[in-house]
């Protein structure tokens, strides 16, 4: 078996026992794109991104004792992503105050039109997503981009999945909004 | 990722397709690989002996079973160059007690010390595995469970060949957990 045909839980076995490099390379190949997509789209700025898929390789391969077979690794890394992207957004003081949503907020997820029947031009979508309040911007990436649960991702964002429904409904109004009205190009 | 029964799938990972393609910087992989090696966490596969490595249960799970699969193992080497051939038996130090407070950075080290220590055996012995230990989560002694004493706290281990016990217990003497306080027991692997 090559490790490129290695199920990800043998290719974690193998750099947790040895820290077999070419273990790391399979995993890092098969996982680092969606990361840094994911935290472009988080930042909007592709040097954090960078900075903050570095950071969660490297937390990564230093807690592999802790991560449980409970989700995939992919949401295990897109966890750690989340929580770093956090502590660098605290870091550089810029969280939003638009992002407080409570369980008071909710809004029946089902009666939010999804947003993959709706055409526009994907650089006005790419626009839109990134003039999002950051709260808005992480549940609509993690769900509608990433395809997460609003349970995984309640759980990476320590809220509870009814406020993820709840801004992912309002984040999906919001680009509506942003798509007829017109969206500034800023995207990085 | 899981699927909920109860959540509408409508949505959800339907943009993927729909946005613009965002490629990694290609130097983020050696950045990444850099800081990893740096810290002893990957290491290529070829290299044989591994450094103190703590975070796994798994690591230890395999050393056991190698100690298992090579009980009886004995071997010649050529040591010092000369063409002096010596059996090896098979020999576990026991490392007890710890350093209270040593943590982060300054733990990190010495878990390189360690591996740097067992890396250079040779004149006669040789490194096999070994792994630091964390707590114990349950010390039985028939039905009635006791409280482990923190100073005899079972630390780690090292499985080392050697040509003699007594070449063994001069290994031991040079082990650096001594030096911090620590004790070392050695004891001969049944063959």
């Amino acid at each position: 078996v090559t490790p490129d045909a290695e199920s990800d839980d043998a290719l974690l076995g193998r750099l947790a026992r040895t820290g077999d490099a070419r273990a790391f390379e399979v995993l890092y190949a098969r996982h680092t794109s969606a990361l840094y997509s994911t935290a472009v789209r988080l930042t909007r700025d592709p040097d954090a991104a960078a900075d903050i898929v570095h950071d969660a390789w490297v937390r990564a391969v230093e807690s592999l004792h802790r991560f449980e077979n409970r989700s995939t690794l992919r949401t295990w890394l897109t966890g750690i992503l989340i929580n770093r992207h956090r502590e660098h957004e605290r870091e550089r003081q810029r969280d939003g105050a638009d992002d407080d949503l409570t369980v008071r907020d909710v809004i029946d997820a089902a009666s939010s039109r999804p947003l993959d029947d709706t055409r526009f031009d994907r650089l006005d979508l790419e626009a839109a997503i990134a003039a999002l309040p950051a709260g808005f911007r992480h549940v609509l990436v993690l769900h509608d981009v990433e395809g997460f649960t609003h349970e995984e991702i309640a759980t990476m964002l320590g809220i509870v999945p009814g406020t993820s429904k709840s801004q992912l409904a309002r984040a999906r109004q919001r680009v509506r909004d942003f798509l007829e009205a017109g969206v500034p190009r800023s995207v990085p | 990722m899981t699927h909920s029964p109860e959540e509408p799938m409508a949505g959800r990972g339907a943009l993927r397709d729909r946005l613009p393609p965002l490629d990694p910087p290609p130097e983020l992989a050696d950045r990444v690989r850099r800081t990893l090696g740096t810290r002893g966490l990957v290491r290529r596969p070829a290299r044989r002996v591994p450094t103190w490595v703590t975070r796994s249960g798994l690591i230890a799970a395999g050393i056991m079973l190698g100690i298992l699969g090579r009980g009886a193992y004995q071997e010649a080497v050529v040591s010092g160059g000369a063409a002096s051939v010596t059996p090896l038996g098979q020999y576990v130090l026991l490392l007890y007690g710890d350093t209270p407070g040593d943590t982060g950075a300054v733990h990190l080290a010495r878990e390189r010390e360690y591996g740097r220590w067992a890396s250079e055996l040779r004149d006669g012995a040789r490194w096999v595995g070994g792994h630091e230990l964390h707590d114990v989560i349950v010390d039985l002694a028939g039905a009635r469970p006791i409280s482990p004493v923190e100073s005899e706290r079972l630390t780690g281990y090292f499985v080392i060949e050697a040509a003699s016990p007594e070449r063994a217990a001069e290994v031991a003497r040079t082990c650096p957990h001594l030096k911090y306080g620590g004790r070392v027991v050695v004891m001969a692997v049944a063959s």
